[in-house]
């Protein structure tokens, strides 16, 4: 069992490969990326109280946490990280306000932030997000890929992966599904967030698109249109419909779109 | 090698063994360095005076001399700023990568926000063409024009009455869309 107190920026390259980290932070910018060589700790920056590092039978703890119960002023508590780890790491991840960039993992990323800006590259793992306010950019993503926010804006930018599960309240969601796998589900919720999903040229998807008042546009005229008292939908079937499109939302416009061929 | 195994020796004296298995150790894998690699480099060190070699219980005890300590500390300051270097280059292409990620992000964004207004337009614009306001108006004035001398028969009147609302359904009907 190994374990640091840091108090000013330090390198530190751990002696264990991890297979599980948990960083805990409340603000300031954290990196985590994969890397096939030695796992190392950087932090280049830290105001407020020492940042914990425990490591123990392969799992890695990095925490920088108020020092009173009361929470206030989370600008006086903040920490620049950068973490490598083997590709295989688990990783979960909470912040307050600090945000987060994480890059090239191949297993499960859980990340939690308040309203910390999360930017994810190349990930291959199942991935769930949840922020409040915070904005998720995601891309080259390919495995599952599950987002939450409340008013954080959620974009997927190349995802190839078989499925994405996207709730907001007032974010918005922009989703380029093209190389998604054709059997690939996407399902979004919205109240008052807009919803734009790019499809592939020749899709593949069973569809159904409702939405109390939001206005719903489609590239595709295979697409059913029907009005009803109360709701709107617009539903069919593309391609051989082997995967799944099912969006859902109060107020939010959704517009499912075609690869531009022009 | 050679910086390796003044740190080693910087926290005190070791015997030649010790010295192999914890370079073993610290290095990992399925590197053992060899007794042929090791001691030569020692001897070299002692050549330089930076390290002392001292025989005690049978075993030779290697420890630094004042010279290998000032030496150790000057490359020590070397590394520490060969590694602030490499993690402010580290930062800044991590910074890069987040710029890059969300530049892309909002590309995406403004791409397909431009093309769902442009098919709302297409939708929008058909039924408000010029030509079938044109259609509309010449109806008027001949429905006008047909209608004026006189109230028309009662069977007429029924006739017309289920022709224009059989017209206003087909109409409600075209206009509706997937929005009404």
């Amino acid at each position: 069992m190994a374990e640091w107190e840091i108090e000013s920026p330090e390198t530190i390259q751990f002696e264990e490969s991890p297979s599980d980290l948990l960083v805990h932070l409340v603000g300031g910018d954290l990196n985590v990326k994969a890397s096939d060589g030695p796992a190392t700790l950087e932090i280049r920056q830290i105001v407020g109280p020492m940042v914990r590092v425990r490591l123990e039978g392969g799992k890695l703890e990095v925490r920088q946490e108020h020092p009173s119960f009361w929470r206030t002023d989370t600008t006086r508590v903040s920490a620049s990280v950068t973490l490598s780890v083997p590709p295989g790491c688990r990783v979960q991840i909470d912040t307050v306000s600090a945000s987060v960039l994480a890059e090239g993992l191949n297993a499960e990323l859980a990340l939690k932030t308040v309203s910390g800006e999360a930017t994810l590259e190349s990930l291959r793992g199942p991935v769930t997000a949840a922020t409040v306010s915070g904005a998720v950019a995601s891309r080259g993503q390919s495995g599952k890929f599950r987002g939450e926010t409340v008013s954080g804006g959620v974009t997927l930018d190349a995802f190839g992966g078989s499925s994405v599960r996207l709730q907001t309240v007032s974010g918005e969601v922009v989703a380029d599904l093209k190389q998604a796998d054709p059997d690939s589900s996407a399902e979004v919720e919205t109240v008052s967030g807009a919803v734009y999903l790019r499809l592939a040229a020749s899709p593949s998807q069973k569809v159904r698109v409702e939405s109390i008042s939001g206005h719903l546009t489609s590239a595709f005229p295979a697409l059913r249109a029907e009005s009803g008292p109360g709701s709107r939908t617009l539903k069919g079937l593309l391609g051989e419909g082997r995967g799944k499109v099912k969006v859902s939302t109060v107020s939010g416009s959704v517009s499912l779109l075609a690869e531009a061929s022009d | 090698m050679r910086l390796y195994l003044l740190s080693l020796l910087g926290d005190g004296e070791l015997h030649g063994y010790q010295i192999i298995r914890t370079l073993k150790e610290r290095v990992g894998g399925d590197y053992t360095p060899s007794a042929g690699t090791v001691y030569p480099r020692l001897r070299q060190l002692e050549r330089e005076g930076l390290v002392r070699a001292r025989e005690a219980a049978g075993r030779i005890f290697y420890q630094l001399t004042v010279a290998g300590e000032a030496a150790l500390l000057e490359q020590a300051t070397e590394i520490q700023e060969l590694e602030s270097e490499v993690s402010r280059i580290a930062h800044e292409m991590a910074t890069q990568l987040r710029s890059e990620v969300h530049d892309s992000a909002r590309e995406l964004r403004e791409e397909l926000r431009a093309q769902s207004q442009a098919l709302r337009r297409r939708e929008a614009g058909a039924p408000f063409s010029g030509e079938l306001h044109q259609q509309l108006a010449r109806f008027t004035s001949e429905w006008t024009r047909l209608v004026a001398p006189g109230t028309p028969p009662a069977q007429a009147r029924a006739a017309l009455t289920t022709a224009i609302e059989a017209a206003l359904t087909q109409l409600r009907r075209v206009l509706a869309g997937p929005n009404s």
